[in-house]
Order: C-alpha cells, then sequence, then structure tokens
C-alpha cells in the first residue's frame, strides 16, 4: 500500500495558495508541505488533521491508500 | 529583527574598513619583512614594531569574520532566504577565516625558523596565498553589507516565514564545511608525520578554531528558536530527518572509529590518542550535517 495524497489540488483550489503560506499556516517548513506533495514524507496524523481542518474537510477526503500491484 | 540587523552591517562594516586597511598594511610589511628574513639578515626594532602591527591586524581579522558571519546568518534569516552569491559569499567567509589562522601559524613559524637559520620561502609563498582568500572574503562581505543596508531599509518580505529553514540548513553546509576541513587537518597531519609533541600543541588549536564559525551559526539558530519550546524547534520532517542522520552517524563512526582503535592497538607510533577525540568529532560533524541536508532535501 502507498499514501496518496490531494494537498496539491486543495492547495490550488484555496487561491492557489502557496506552499509557504500553508507551511506557515499549520506550523512545519515549505520542504515539508512539499515532501507530502510529492509523497515522500508521510505525515503524523496530528499534520494530516491540522491540513483536513485547515482545508475544512475530513482526513478521509485528504489522504488516501493506494493499492500497490501484486508481486508475482 | 531589522534593528538587528542593521547594527550588525554597522559593526561588520566599521570592522571590515579596519581590517581591510589591516590587510594592506601585512601586505607591504610583509614585503618589506621577507627579503630580510630569506637572506638572513638583521630585522632591526622598526621591523618588529612593524610585525606586531601585522598581529594586531591579524586579531581586526578575526574579529570582523566573526562578525560577517553573524551577519550573513541575519541576513539569511530577515531576508528567509540565501541567494548563490549569499551563499558563495559563507563558504569564501569560512575559508578566509581558517586563513586567519593559517596566516597567524605561519607567521610563528617564519619567526621560529628565522631565529634558527632555516629555510623559509615555502612558507612565505603559503602566507601569500592564504592573502587571496581573505582579501576576496573582504571586498565580497563589504558588497554584500553595503546592498544588504539598501534592502534592508526598502525590502518588504513578501512572506513570512514562521517556521526557519534557512538557518537550519546555513548550520548543516558549515557543519560540512568545518567537518571536512578538521578531517582532512587531522589526517594532513598525521600523514606528514608530526610528532606526538606538536600534535598535542596543534590539536587543541585547530580543533577550537575550526569549530568556532559552527558553534557560532549554532548559537545564532539557538537565539531565533529560543522562545519555542523543545519539541517546536523543529517540525516533524526535520525531527523525522534529524533521527535518520543520527542513525547514519552512529553506524559510520563506529565502524572508523574502530578502524581507528585497530590502527593505535597494532602500531607501535601512538598519535590516536591524541587525535582520537578531533577525528571523532570532525567525522560526527561531517556525517551527521552531510546526511541531515541529504534527508531534508531530498524530494
Amino acid at each position: 500500500l502507498k499514501f496518496g495524497n490531494h494537498l496539491r489540488r486543495f492547495r490550488f483550489q484555496h487561491n492557489e495558495m502557496t506552499q509557504q503560506s500553508l507551511a506557515n499556516a499549520v506550523g512545519v517548513t515549505r520542504l515539508t508541505i512539499h515532501s507530502i506533495e510529492k509523497g515522500k514524507f508521510i505525515p503524523s496524523a496530528l499534520l494530516a488533521l491540522k491540513l483536513a481542518r485547515f482545508f475544512n474537510t475530513s482526513v478521509e477526503n485528504f489522504f488516501y491508500l493506494i493499492d500497490a500491484p501484486e508481486e508475482t | 529583527m531589522r534593528r538587528s540587523l542593521k547594527t550588525s552591517n554597522i559593526i561588520t562594516i566599521v570592522l571590515g574598513v579596519l581590517s581591510l586597511g589591516g590587510l594592506i598594511y601585512d601586505y607591504f610589511t610583509f614585503q618589506y619583512l621577507q627579503p630580510l628574513t630569506l637572506t638572513l639578515r638583521e630585522i632591526g626594532p622598526v621591523a618588529e614594531s612593524r610585525a606586531m602591527f601585522v598581529a594586531i591586524g591579524l586579531i581586526v581579522a578575526f574579529v570582523f569574520h566573526l562578525s560577517a558571519i553573524v551577519n550573513l546568518a541575519l541576513q539569511f534569516h530577515f531576508f528567509k532566504n540565501s541567494d548563490l552569491i549569499q551563499k558563495a559569499t559563507l563558504l569564501v567567509g569560512l575559508l578566509s577565516f581558517l586563513c586567519v589562522f593559517g596566516a597567524w601559524g605561519l607567521l610563528s613559524d617564519i619567526g621560529k625558523e628565522y631565529r634558527l637559520g632555516l629555510e623559509i620561502a615555502g612558507e612565505w609563498q603559503m602566507l601569500y596565498f592564504c592573502l587571496i582568500p581573505l582579501a576576496f572574503f573582504h571586498l565580497l562581505m563589504l558588497l554584500s553589507v553595503t546592498s544588504t543596508c539598501k534592502k534592508a531599509n526598502t525590502a518588504n518580505v513578501t512572506e513570512p516565514v514562521f517556521k526557519e529553514e534557512v538557518i537550519f540548513t546555513t548550520v548543516h553546509y558549515a557543519g560540512i564545511f568545518c567537518g571536512l576541513t578538521g578531517l582532512v587537518l587531522t589526517l594532513g597531519y598525521l600523514g606528514f608525520g608530526t610528532s606526538i609533541r606538536s600534535l598535542k600543541a596543534l590539536v587543541p588549536l585547530y580543533t577550537i578554531f575550526i569549530m568556532i564559525p559552527y558553534f557560532l551559526l549554532a548559537l545564532i539558530w539557538l537565539r531565533i528558536n529560543r522562545k519555542e519550546r523543545l519539541a517546536e524547534w523543529y517540525d516533524e520532517k526535520q525531527f523525522h530527518d534529524l533521527g535518520k542522520a543520527g542513525l547514519v552517524t552512529l553506524v559510520l563512526s563506529l565502524l572508523w572509529m574502530g578502524l581507528l582503535f585497530l590502527f593505535g592497538f597494532f602500531h607501535s607510533f601512538h598519535p590516536v590518542g591524541v587525535i582520537f577525540f578531533p577525528f571523532h568529532l570532525f567525522l560526527v560533524l561531517l556525517v551527521f550535517s552531510a546526511s541531515t541536508l541529504v534527508f531534508f532535501q531530498k524530494e
């Protein structure tokens, strides 16, 4: 299973918000937001909830699991 | 922050001008002293008093470098960014800082070897070589500070940054530079077969000197974060990256220090007892800083 997110989409829907503004809003660095968007860093439950709250949505709408193809 | 930067700008400009004047004075004094010492002629009291002013000039240069490093860190923090020229200025500054130490050591060597009537042409060449990064850094820094003076008055930082990352990365870049320099110097002294007695005199001196820029930047970082709780010093990705970097450092330093232990164990020449600590310090600093930056900036 892999971890996916709609962070970038939500950010753009939110007046094309910059990574830095979002980072400031949830108290992390810009690189952390960037890494989450790229799927390189999995946020803690606390940060995931903060992000969801900021965009006024639920964590399930925001983050999702991707089924990895089965190895044969 | 704007006020701190302005104060730092003024101090750096004053020290920079004084230090640059000292550097020019040093150059002409070297030109005067070099032929006298190379031909082992007597240097009179006038030359000795000129040499004393050279020492004062180097002390001013030392203080200027400390002020310049603090100023660059404040610039990074104020503008929330660092362009290539600022990064290059910091790098040249760290190199130049080491050249102050090098020039001091070389002058001391020239003085001792002149009294013993030994060949000192090589030392003079190295001394002149040390002046190049010093002069280059003075010019770069004076340009950087004057442009900052203009920008600090007009700059409206486009977007505030609440969670610091520029100083965080700067401290680690300095860690890489200081760690690498310390390791090269330690291995160099070991490779040249420096006597244990000389090592005992040199090791504490250069270890302290090399670590000064790193500690200075780390102190600035601490000052910026002083009002935060310990848990808020880093964000969660930084904590995560520091943890991974700590593991890499532990594994590599254990391996490296094991080899050093075996070297000391099986050899009759035992410099290991003297170089053990700086070797460990510089290695840990280098590996930890490098791996933290790699993990932090990995996309």
